[in-house]
């Protein structure tokens, strides 16, 4: 658009330029014109008065030359007379005369012989003179003729050139007349007629170029300039009209194009304004932002992170920069002291962590700080990095830790200085007791007597205090954990009730007991923590009642379900009493650390006021909640909730009535071990069965030849001489079809692969491991004597039991260097129903784990050579990708902190010693739980 | 504590601990009336060539077995010396080991008796 009209700018320069050149080289079409007709006058007036005056000149000269001959003819014939008269003067005078005429020049006169007579004026001229005319002068004498002389005149045209310069100078004057008038008409003619409408149209021109509005000329005249001014006029306002149009477009068009330029500026400023803001609220935030596109190249960054990264907020990263370059330069500006021991393996990650865009992570930055770093992927591939200071909080968390760590250890000292301090005061404390009791067996006065039960009293409840500090300082330091085995309920509940009985009836008080019917014969739970915190009710109870009674509801809120085994249920119990009750003030101080409701309540009635806090806790960590509900003067209600899977508990009818179906059974025992023999029978005669025991085989298959006969036979398979198999070959080849039952009895592991062909070929009616636990034998041998008894009352406890042992018998390998302790520990075992392998060092654990399949194994950890940690190590990268054993610890060092210490270095459990039975029962349980597992 | 030698609550918790058979219970005390004069051996032995590593485990055995029939004195002497034979200065170990050999007559004089009386 604006190039267009610059070149018609352009060619109107041009075409201005070109007419001032016009103008300079013929000035005006007045000139041009004159250029042409002042000549052309000029020429035509010296033609026409030339012809004039050639024609003048030509009539004059004729004249002149008329007259000469004229004149010399008459002044010839004058002349005559006188000449020949020789009258000499007339001569003269006649000459004379002649030369008054102005045209004569001069006159001459000469005789017959040519002499000169008379001549008159400028007779030398005569060579010049142009009319010149010699006659002879001839004298008429009779009829005779005769020539005396001659005439010769001149004449001078001198008054023919005056005339003529006269004529000349009224012609020039004429000329410059009509020049003048030619020239004033055409400048006059040409100014009215062209000039005046040219300058107009010019002006007209002039005024289209300078932008001011169009004028029509205003010319009329007929003529072609007349025409031409129309024209002009007509074509100016078609121009005009046209421009016009052409202006209103071109308004139009700015007008939308300043239109769309406005708006696209306002999209643009509010893309910027946005872009500004969202740059500003980047950079503003107090974490490192960076985005990244799919290709780890980044987008931006705002000052946080190029701080973080770099350690300059003002850091030249350029957009487009990989990510692995911004981790190089990072790496390479000391920023992470984790990338200065290994830069490129610190790189690497901290792609690899780029690009993966998991979970948050922490890491340090130089000088001590930390960020958290997290990346997350946007939806198109990028990577949005944010770097978190988590400096303040890493701190706080540290010193948390730190101090945290100071508490436990402080909590922890704490407990073992009790744990040590309570024992250290039970042994005096057992001293005294076991002095007053032996006291009390000697003769003693009353008095005496009396003393001595005080102490006795004394020392007993001052072991309750201490059992209670043990207890609370146990449960303080979370080191309390609780059992979960089938509870008797029944049997937990009324025992402790019993334990009570006897101080409530001291005091003449109604102690009653109501278990509703709906609640489960047993849950999965602790029993002896239930037990205590009954106790502990209870004692309360009946310590602060002084008349009335003491009751123990134990109800259930979901009856339905606690009838089936696994099922969850919520019990309730509840301890009434009709005592002094607690004001209300002093209920929430209740359940606090050594706080009884007020000190002279510890005076009166004694006790450490920390068994309601044990309790409580105790509650709490079985999932329960406790409440208390009293009134001052009337009494008090204490209430807990317990929550339990409900479980089968071994049912003592159905083991009668298994014990009832094979009474009195004849039993024949074949073993060559006499210990063996004396157990069974004793057991067997316990349960009313008539066993008959035979150390030999062949003494055996003797009595059964003599005709004696037996409902069941159990053989040993070890035996000299004879084998269990071959005994039972033999008894069958013997009796035939009238065959008892058999039973086997072995060491042997039932995995021997010879051992179990055999076994199976010989279909005994059940296999046992020595030593068998009761259960198992009562069931072995309700088996054999009386299945359909079996099968009616098995119970589900016992199925389950019998599935994990009859699945594999539990191998258990005991590691112990000290004599005594294989002993100790291999009748513990015995006793628990397991038959362990025992060696006694670590070297020989690792080849009887390696010969051998263990389930679990008890290892010492002080043995000399190689200790337990050491071993166990070794047996699990001998095992590596196979089954490894559960490898319980075994260790005198008594404190707790040691637990971690070996559950760290790859022990499974860790069990202090001496031995606590029931520790350990629990330790092999969860192994067997474990192998159990392992082997479905 | 002198009158104490013995710590009889130890011994009924051995008892029951391995099932309640007094029989038992005398194999294993036969079983430390030999086995811990062979340990003192070791001890003696390790004590004169200085092996503070030998004279810790046979410690170590010792008290683990005095402590399990209630030999509270002797179980106390084998802990202090496999105390100072880890924190690695022993002073005078042959006379320590002599400590705890005469500890052990008495220890086993009173096992003696102990057993007799119980069983």
């Amino acid at each position: 658009m604006t190039s267009d009209s610059g070149s018609d700018l352009h060619a109107g320069e041009a075409s201005g330029a070109k007419g001032l050149r016009r103008l300079r080289g013929a000035r005006s079409v007045q000139g041009k014109f004159l250029l042409y007709v002042v000549p052309l006058v000029l020429f035509s007036t010296l033609l026409v008065f030339g012809a004039f005056e050639w024609n003048a000149r030509r009539s004059a000269e004729h004249q002149l030359q008329v007259k000469l001959e004229k004149m010399v003819a008459i002044q010839s014939s004058v002349l005559a007379e006188s000449l020949w008269n020789v009258a000499d003067a007339q001569i003269k005078l006649i000459l004379t005369a002649l030369i008054t005429d102005p045209d004569v020049l001069a006159a001459a006169v000469y005789d017959e012989r040519e002499r000169l007579v008379a001549e008159a004026g400028a007779t030398d001229q005569f060579d010049k003179a142009h009319y010149l005319l010699e006659s002879d002068i001839q004298y008429n004498s009779g009829d005779q003729r005769v020539r005396i002389g001659s005439l010769r005149i001149a004449l001078t045209d001198a008054r023919l050139s005056l005339l003529v310069r006269e004529r000349l100078i009224l012609v020039g004057f004429l000329a410059g007349i009509l020049l003048i008038a030619v020239v004033g008409a055409t400048l006059t003619a040409n100014r009215r007629i062209i000039g005046r409408p040219l300058g107009l149209l010019m002006e007209s021109i002039n005024l289209a170029q300078s932008d001011t509005p169009r004028r029509s000329v205003e010319w009329t005249s007929d003529d072609e300039i007349g025409r031409v001014v129309t024209a002009f006029n007509e074509m100016q306002q078609r121009q005009t009209a046209y421009e016009q149009q052409l202006r209103s477009a071109n308004d139009e068009l700015e007008r939308r194009v300043s239109e769309r330029t406005a708006e696209l500026a306002g999209a643009e400023l509010t893309a910027r304004e946005a872009r500004g803001q969202l740059t500003d609220a980047i950079e503003s935030i107090t974490e490192g932002f960076a985005l990244f596109d799919s290709e780890d190249r980044l987008v931006v960054a705002n000052g946080r992170y190029r701080e973080i990264m770099l350690g300059d907020a003002d850091a030249d990263i350029a957009m487009g920069t990989p990510f692995a370059d911004i981790a190089r330069r990072a790496a390479e500006a000391g920023r992470f002291p984790n990338a200065s021991t290994s830069r490129e393996t610190w790189i690497k990650r901290q792609i690899n962590r780029h690009r993966t865009a998991g979970s948050p992570y922490i890491q340090e930055i130089a000088g001590n700080y930390w960020q958290q770093i997290s990346n997350r992927r946007t939806d198109k591939g990028g990577t949005v990095a944010v770097h978190s200071d988590i400096t303040q909080i890493k701190r706080i968390s540290d010193e948390l830790k730190r101090a945290k760590d100071a508490a436990e250890a402080a909590n922890e000292a704490k407990s073992a200085f009790l744990a040590t301090m309570s024992h250290e005061i039970r042994t005096p404390l057992n001293g005294i007791i076991g002095m007053s009791t032996l006291l009390n067996g000697t003769e003693l006065n009353d008095e005496q007597r009396d003393f001595s039960d005080t102490i006795a009293t004394a020392a007993d409840t001052l072991l309750t205090i201490i059992s209670d500090i043990l207890d609370f300082s146990k449960v303080e330091a979370g080191a309390l954990e609780l059992e979960s085995m089938p509870t008797d309920l029944v049997e937990t509940i009324e025992s402790s009730v019993e334990l009570v009985a006897a101080k409530a009836a001291e005091k003449g008080i109604e102690l009653a007991c109501r278990i509703n019917p709906d609640v489960p014969v047993g849950i999965l739970g602790d029993p002896v923590r239930l037990k205590q915190i009954l106790m502990n009710l209870l004692n309360n109870a009946v310590k602060f009642t002084e008349f009335g009674e003491v009751v123990l509801t134990v109800s259930t809120m979901m009856p339905e379900a606690s009838q089936t085994p696994g099922q969850t249920t919520l019990l309730t119990f509840e301890v009434r009493d009709t005592g002094i009750g607690i004001p209300a003030d002093r209920m929430e101080r209740l359940f606090k650390s050594f706080s009884q409701v007020d000190a002279s309540t510890t005076r009166r009635y004694g006790g450490t006021g920390l068994g309601l806090v044990i309790s409580k806790r105790l509650v709490e960590l079985m999932g329960g909640e406790i409440s208390v509900e009293s009134t001052l003067g009337k009494g008090t209600v204490f209430r807990f909730t317990l929550p339990g899977e409900v479980a089968q508990i071994p049912d003592k009818i159905s083991r009668d009535a298994q014990l009832a179906a094979i009474r009195g059974s004849n039993i024949l025992i074949v073993d060559d071990n006499r210990t063996n023999r004396l157990i069974l029978s004793e057991k067997f005669r316990a349960w009313e069965l008539l066993p008959r025991a035979i150390g030999g085989p062949e003494e055996a298959l003797e009595v059964i030849g003599s005709g004696e006969r037996f409902d069941l036979i159990i053989v040993d398979y070890k035996m000299p001489v004879m084998n269990g198999f071959q005994f039972t070959k033999a008894v069958r080849n013997r009796l035939g079809t009238d065959a008892p039952p058999m039973i086997l009895f072995s060491s042997v592991s039932p995995m021997e692969e010879s051992f179990r062909e055999g076994a199976a070929k010989m279909d005994y009616a059940a296999m046992l491991s020595k030593p068998a636990k009761s259960g198992q034998l009562l069931s072995a041998l309700v088996k054999s004597l009386a299945p359909d008894t079996a099968q009616i009352d098995r119970s589900p406890q016992a199925e389950a039991e019998s599935d994990l042992v009859s699945a594999r018998d539990v191998r258990v390998l005991l590691v112990d260097d000290n004599t005594i302790n294989q002993k100790v520990g291999q009748k513990i075992l015995k006793r628990l129903g397991y038959d362990p392998v025992v060696v006694s060092s670590g070297m020989e654990a690792i080849e009887s784990c390696t010969s051998e399949d263990f389930d679990i194994v008890l290892m010492d950890i002080e043995m000399p050579d190689m200790d337990g940690i050491a071993a166990t190590h070794q047996i699990r990268e001998a095992l590596a990708g196979k089954r490894v054993p559960f490898i319980v610890a075994l260790t005198a060092n008594a404190m707790s902190e040691e637990r971690d210490k070996y559950l760290r270095s790859g022990m499974d459990d860790y069990l202090s010693k001496p031995i606590d039975v029931d520790a350990l029962s629990k330790s092999i349980k969860a192994a067997r739980v474990r192998r159990a597992a392992q082997v479905s | 504590m002198s009158t104490e030698i013995i710590n009889r609550d130890a011994i009924h918790r051995l008892l029951s601990v391995i099932g309640g058979d007094k029989e038992d219970l005398l194999e294993l005390l036969n079983e430390f009336e030999e086995s811990a004069p062979l340990l003192v051996g070791k001890m003696k032995a390790a004590a004169t060539e200085a092996n503070l590593d030998s004279l810790r485990i046979s410690a170590h055995s010792l008290k683990s077995n005095s402590r399990d029939f209630g030999a509270v004195t002797l179980a106390d002497l084998c802990e202090n010396l496999e105390h100072a034979c880890k924190s690695g200065e022993v002073s005078n170990p042959v006379e320590k080991v002599g400590e705890i050999v005469r500890a052990l007559d008495v220890a086993r004089e009173a096992l003696r008796g102990i057993s007799l009386h119980d069983g």
